[in-house]
């Protein structure tokens, strides 16, 4: 899926690249007519935690603008159409993670990212939902950004700069020696803003359809899962954890074309004109 | 209808960019803080800026927008001898006092919105004990917007001028370290050690914006005098010295 991995990088690089300039700004230099945000004024995520002190009070939390908040409905807009690709394809430190896990995957090869039993790992699914209420609830609480001291994303790009809480730079390095075994580690268990845009997952208007009738049942879509979903057994994917990468479709890994798609349902059915003629 | 990659990644660029261009049209597109704090939303204050909002990021003139008090008075109160007050960010008066945290004090933004609040006699809640310079304690006393339990709380909170002097002029406890080391730029650097330590006088005076009439002061005390960051510039003439010194 090369076309995903070039966007991925791209906004790597962007996100790197703007706060570098944030920083060189703050020091008298900086690389002229290029942005200089901080990272909180493109996080989308600082938009959600900042909805009950904006409805409340009309402000926003320290440190979070207009911007964070626009960033949060434009990423809603591409969820109710396509349902999580924000992890899937824009998230820096999903990338990060998906970088890191190559390290895993040399070593481990088909064990990787199978380590946990599936029932522990169904339940350990769930924490993230926990951080997100802690998160909102605390935020509401104090106005105070308190994800900033836990959130491995602003360590990452923070981390030189001896601005970052201890506690954020533990979690970083958690997350990133626990990719050595598992794939997006905090995107399945702990990222609060991944709880939110999972459950977009339900309702999306264009979902990963599998069509049973073509499907050889090779598995090679469970196989290549980052989240861990079994893809062959369901008809659309709907998971809270699927986080749209397309690694399971004909365009990457499943042999067979057109089985495994980004498709909109309409009226029950999976329309498929080309291979069936109508209906399926 | 499907949905290939290539199509997905342009309309996830068309949302992203478009939007942001949208917003920036309609004049939403904001990524800096307005500089005005919240307002008390109930009780006797309600409009009324408050205080408690104050942030770092402000200057004495965003202040001055919000409370009308003059950043001269801001900086008599807190024994800053700047130039124009009125840029001073209120998140650099900490760095000035740092060395105060060694005795538990703290002057900084919190203490910068507590006087304020006295200032304009609006409520204010503090976690924690709360220190005030001479001259702030004299300013408010004389403002008369004090209630007795105030006025007897900061006479036993107040920092004298002496004690805010020696602060001043003694360097950050993470400099200390420093002095032990060659090349290092501190607190106590001089223009003229700068300069025989490979730095040119001009590549001095463009990082600082201004020429130096007397090399044998501090940088530090320049910049405080003339209203300069001094973390901004130790940083980038750090960078000309382990240049020069490689």
């Amino acid at each position: 899926m090369k076309n995903r991995k070039w966007i991925q990088g791209f906004f790597f690089i962007l996100i790197l690249m703007i706060v570098v300039n944030h920083i060189l700004v703050e020091a008298g230099k900086g690389i002229a007519y290029f942005s200089s945000f901080s990272l909180h004024a493109i996080c989308p995520f600082g938009g959600v935690v900042t909805l009950y002190q904006f409805f409340t009070t009309g402000t926003f939390v320290q440190k979070i603008h207009e911007s964070s908040v626009i960033l949060m409905f434009l990423v809603f807009l591409m969820s109710v159409l396509f349902g999580s690709v924000f992890c899937g394809w824009i998230c820096p430190f999903g990338t990060f993670q998906e970088w890191s896990s190559k390290i895993g995957k040399k070593i481990f090869k088909r064990k990787y990212n199978n380590f946990i039993s599936k029932k522990l790992d169904y339940y350990l699914r769930f924490i993230r939902y926990i951080v997100l209420v802690w998160i909102i609830y605390n935020t509401a609480m104090t106005a105070k950004l308190v994800f900033i001291n836990i959130d491995p994303y602003y360590a990452l790009f923070h981390f030189w700069t001896g601005e970052v809480a201890v506690s954020a730079l533990f979690i970083l390095g958690i997350v990133l020696l626990s990719s050595i075994f598992i794939e997006r580690p905090w995107c399945k268990y702990l990222c609060p803003y991944g709880a939110i845009l999972g459950l977009s997952n339900k309702i999306s208007i264009f979902k990963i359809v599998r069509n049973k009738s073509k499907c050889i049942s090779c598995m090679s879509c469970d196989k290549n899962c980052p989240m861990n979903i079994i893809v062959s057994k369901q008809e659309i994917i709907n998971n809270h954890q699927c986080i749209r990468c397309m690694e399971c479709t004909s365009e990457a890994n499943c042999p067979i074309e057109n089985t495994v798609e980004l498709s909109s349902r309409k009226n029950n059915t999976i329309l498929d004109e080309k291979s069936t003629g109508g209906r399926v | 209808m499907k949905i290939k990659s290539p199509i997905l990644g342009i309309i996830i660029f068309i949302i992203i960019f478009g939007g942001i261009a949208g917003a920036d049209m309609l004049g939403i597109w904001k990524t800096k803080s307005s500089k005005l704090p919240i307002k008390f939303d109930s009780g006797e204050y309600i409009g009324e800026y408050n205080p408690a909002d104050i942030r770092g990021s402000y200057s004495f003139d965003d202040i001055y927008n919000a409370f009308q008090i003059s950043p001269q008075v801001l900086a008599t109160a807190f024994e800053l001898d700047i130039e124009n007050p009125e840029e001073f960010l209120c998140k650099d008066l900490e760095q000035i006092y740092s060395s105060m945290n060694e005795s538990n004090i703290e002057i900084g933004t919190s203490s910068i919105r507590y006087f304020v609040a006295l200032y304009k006699g609006l409520p204010f809640e503090f976690e924690k004990e709360m220190y005030l310079p001479q001259k702030a304690v004299e300013i408010l006393i004389k403002n008369k917007t004090l209630e007795k339990q105030q006025e007897i709380y900061l006479q036993d909170h107040v920092i004298d001028s002496t004690q805010l002097l020696k602060a001043k002029e003694a360097p950050a406890e993470e400099e200390k370290h420093e002095e032990e080391k060659e090349f290092k730029v501190n607190g106590n650097t001089t223009f003229k050690e700068l300069i025989s330590w490979g730095v040119s006088q001009q590549e001095i005076e463009d990082i600082i914006v201004e020429e130096i009439s007397d090399d044998t002061i501090t940088v530090k005390e320049f910049c405080n005098n003339k209203g300069i960051k001094y973390s901004n510039v130790k940083i980038q003439l750090q960078y000309l010295v382990d240049e020069k010194n490689k």
